[in-house]
């Protein structure tokens, strides 16, 4: 065991959170270890890789699940069975993560959404969350979260139009429902696709309020207020699934990373696959980790910061013993519970004739509507809560994953050729990225048998669509088909039925959640509103593992925000008088 | 750190591109000669196989050009080397599963969802998968899959994606149908390194111009100019 001199902090993963803490901290005159078990990477790493088979379906820049999978069942009776492929989410790897191949649309949650369980009991009743859905308020409220969202934001560039400005109101052009900004948002928005522009007025036609997506897609060079600058998006159509070859999508390495750096009081330490949180009950002291050659190494600090992918930051409380775990059968304990993923259905304008080229664009800059998403319409007899984000997105056209036919189509042969060749260019992708509600036998949990080639436990997932999240779409599907009628689509494809089955070989979103959840209970949660664990006040558990369900946005924006949460308690209360902050 | 300059080394390879009167792009706009044939000695010369026996490649072959037949709108799977593809893909390391969570046990999965559990690869997939399919003629229609007319080969292909062929003993089927149709759209339109897409053609008849650098003409141009037609010879990676 090599034991390493102690530092202020230790992060365990250097991707968006990771990164933000580590340029956070370093700046307030503490010294950070961040321990990346993947290999250092950035834009130099990017400049040919225009290649959708080694990206998007082979999955380059992602997870390798012959080293590290997951189990699913799709309920507690059910013999969990590994992911043996990626699919239904694509965990990054690598210096980054995730927040390297995403596509950018940066959103902040609703406040209803912050405060759903409470919000839907006073406007719907007492009875109106069914039996089996676990959602919970998360602790915090909008307006504490705003001036973080602010920051990531500026941190960012991200480009918008604000639709509700403090002390001004609603805008026009912007989101009507969004929360209130305390200013607008750093740039203005991305230029529109043209099929974005059709659906936008679509939407308008049917009664809805079209605004553009918030891109972290620069528009324009920008220079952030840490005097990062980066160049402008070249609309080349490779974000999600790819590396940004001119560093203008947002993410750790071309942002914090090299502020934290600069400092002098930063390392990063890659090929550390940090397996054990080091504590005595009630103080974490140092983390465990392998290194590339299998050598084991400790790394004490003051605080430990969990800043891994979701899944992994339960993971590794779950070995560690650290925080009770949650039992779904009594529904007791707090570490794995309230497990949610996205539930996506994705819809198809066709008109015969048009050339819209569909390959130029970005990862976020088409338009969507919010009409239908969260509280913002009447719940009144529906028999369901929450909604979608429905989006008008042209992230690509790339011909293997992103071109559909019209419904009813043949599968094969020489009429599904015509099709294809027909519409590949004379479509619209619309996307309804709906709410996950927690339930109560969703959840995060050890599995029994199947082992990662470190030899630990691979992580369990227990999750299924429910009741709610089916009666959802078919809702939502109904008004994306009038919306689609109104574009003057010659033809469609507009899904309103989930799977039989959540099926793991099947792209819903990267935005998995839960299993380290926030809240301001320590029976029912893990961190407080600080992200700071209930049970040791020195360990911090940061990322969308802290949201107790998913909305029906992108989560990375809150992501972010969160990060900023804690950064903030730490430098101001923690490090000056360390010990429990709520 | 992302460096400012390294965006004026990529426009220092710009092509100047410019709109026309006509409003077609000019400068990057090249046109596409739709008689272009593959010359007869190509098409004569056997492919060098990276896993697929002779028999085997005929099948995938054939199976390919039904899915995506040649037609006088455009070249169908066998002229865009989709077969060959297949053949190098099994070969390397997706066919190898290198990417796969292997270890046992192994178990049928007793709901839907689960997707590839079985203690093969892929490419010990496709050889199970050929022979069932070959026998199937054989037994009922007295030829290989590839000596077949077109629409007895159809109503085969019909049988095997609804998962009526026995004698598949890794995946079923259906389950194999549906993972060679994915193969065959990575054939057609992956960037022709790969083998497949050959001279970029499938590209050519969707429209996509591949490798939006290969012109050094930024979409941040054209996106916005909905009245313009961007039409050029697609490239891949260079």
């Amino acid at each position: 065991m090599i034991v390493h001199k102690e530092v202020d902090a230790v992060t365990v993963g250097v991707g968006w959170t990771g990164g933000i803490l580590a340029a956070e901290l370093t700046r307030a005159g503490k010294t950070v270890v961040g321990l990346e078990r993947g290999q250092a990477r950035g834009t130099q790493n990017f400049q040919n890789s225009h290649d959708e088979l080694e990206y998007a379906v082979d999955h380059s820049l992602m997870q390798d699940p012959a080293v590290e999978s997951w189990t699913l069942r799709h309920d507690l009776r059910e013999t969990a069975l590994p992911f043996r492929e990626l699919g239904s989410f694509l965990p990054g790897t690598n210096l980054g993560g995730a927040g390297t191949h995403w596509n950018g649309q940066t959103f902040r949650f609703h406040p209803r959404d912050f405060q759903i369980r409470s919000h839907t009991q006073q406007r719907y009743g007492k009875d109106a969350i069914p039996e089996y859905l676990s959602i919970a308020d998360w602790g915090v409220t909008y307006d504490e979260m705003e001036p973080y969202y602010d920051k990531f934001e500026y941190l960012c560039g991200i480009a918008g139009k604000a639709g509700n400005l403090r002390g001004k109101g609603v805008q026009s052009g912007g989101n009507p429902f969004e929360g209130e900004r305390s200013r607008e948002y750093p740039l203005p928005p991305m230029k529109e696709a043209e099929s974005a522009t059709i659906m936008s007025e679509a939407s308008r036609k049917v009664g809805y309020h079209p605004f553009p997506q918030p891109s972290a897609n620069l528009p324009s060079a920008y220079t952030n207020p840490d005097g990062i600058t980066r160049a402008a998006c070249t609309y080349c159509g490779f974000c999600e699934r790819f590396g940004c070859e001119v560093g203008a999508k947002a993410s750790a390495p071309v942002t914090v990373i090299p502020v934290a750096m600069a400092t002098g009081r930063y390392e990063i330490r890659y090929g550390a696959n940090v397996y054990e949180i080091v504590h005595d009950g009630k103080r974490a002291r140092a983390v465990r980790y392998y290194d590339d050659r299998g050598e084991q190494h400790e790394q004490p600090a003051h605080a430990i910061l969990l800043n891994a992918f979701t899944f992994n930051n339960t993971k590794l409380l779950l070995l560690s013993k650290m925080g009770r775990p949650y039992d779904p059968r009594t529904r007791e304990g707090v570490v794995g519970r309230n497990f949610t993923h996205q539930v996506v259905l994705g819809a198809h304008s066709f008109w015969d004739g048009k050339h819209l080229r569909r390959f130029m664009g970005s990862g976020a800059n088409g338009t969507l509507i919010d009409d239908l998403n969260a509280d913002n319409f009447d719940h009144h007899g529906l028999g369901f809560m929450g909604g979608a984000s429905i989006i008008y997105a042209n992230t690509g056209a790339r011909p293997i994953q992103q071109v559909s036919v019209p419904e009813g189509t043949p599968k094969w042969g020489a009429a599904w050729k015509d099709a294809l060749l027909s519409y590949y260019d004379a479509q619209a992708d619309i996307v309804m990225q709906g709410e996950c509600n927690a339930a109560w036998d969703h959840c995060l949990t050890l599995d029994p048998t199947y082992r990662d080639s470190y030899g630990l436990p691979l992580l369990r997932l227990t999750f299924d669509f429910t009741e709610q999240d089916r009666r959802m779409m078919r809702y939502l599907g109904g008004k994306v088909h009038e919306i689609v009628r109104a574009s003057g689509a010659n033809k469609m494809l507009v899904p309103t039925e989930l799977d039989p089955h959540y099926d793991t070989t099947k792209y819903q979103t990267t935005h998995v959640n839960g299993g380290a959840i926030m809240g301001s209970d320590p029976h029912s949660s893990v961190v407080n509103k600080w992200l700071q664990m209930w049970d040791f006040d020195n360990v911090f558990v940061v990322g969308a593992s802290a949201f107790p369900q998913n909305a029906g946005f992108n989560p990375t924006g809150t992501v972010g925000a969160l990060a900023y949460r804690a950064a903030d308690a730490l430098i101001n209360r923690w490090f000056k008088n360390p010990g429990p902050l709520a | 750190m992302p460096d400012p300059k390294s965006r004026l080394s990529f426009l220092r390879w710009t092509t100047a591109a410019s709109v026309s009167a006509t409003g077609a792009i000019a400068g990057c706009a090249q046109q596409i000669d739709g008689t272009d044939k593959p010359s007869n000695e190509a098409q004569l010369q056997p492919p060098a196989l990276s896993f697929l026996t002779r028999g085997e490649f005929a099948a995938v072959q054939a199976m390919a050009e039904r899915i995506y037949p040649s037609d006088a709108r455009a070249p169908g799977a066998r002229d865009l080397h989709v077969a060959e593809f297949i053949d190098r893909r099994l070969g390397g390391a997706y066919g190898w599963g290198a990417r796969m969570y292997k270890q046992g046990p192994f178990q049928k999965a007793s709901t839907s969802g689960h997707g590839w559990q079985v203690a093969r690869t892929p490419r010990d997939a496709y050889r199970d998968a050929l022979t069932a399919i070959d026998a199937y003629a054989q037994a009922n229609h007295h030829a290989t899959f590839a000596g077949l007319d077109p629409t007895v080969q159809d109503s085969v292909l019909s049988d095997c994606e609804a998962g009526k062929i026995d004698g598949f003993t890794i995946l079923t089927s259906k389950a194999f149908f549906a993972i060679f149709l994915e193969h065959v759209k990575q054939g057609l339109f992956s960037d022709p390194r790969y083998g497949g897409n050959a001279d970029a053609k499938g590209w050519v008849a969707l429209g996509f111009p591949g490798d939006p650098m290969a012109y050094g003409d930024q979409y941040e141009k054209w996106i916005d100019r909905y009245d313009v037609a961007y039409s050029v010879k697609p490239r891949g990676l260079q």
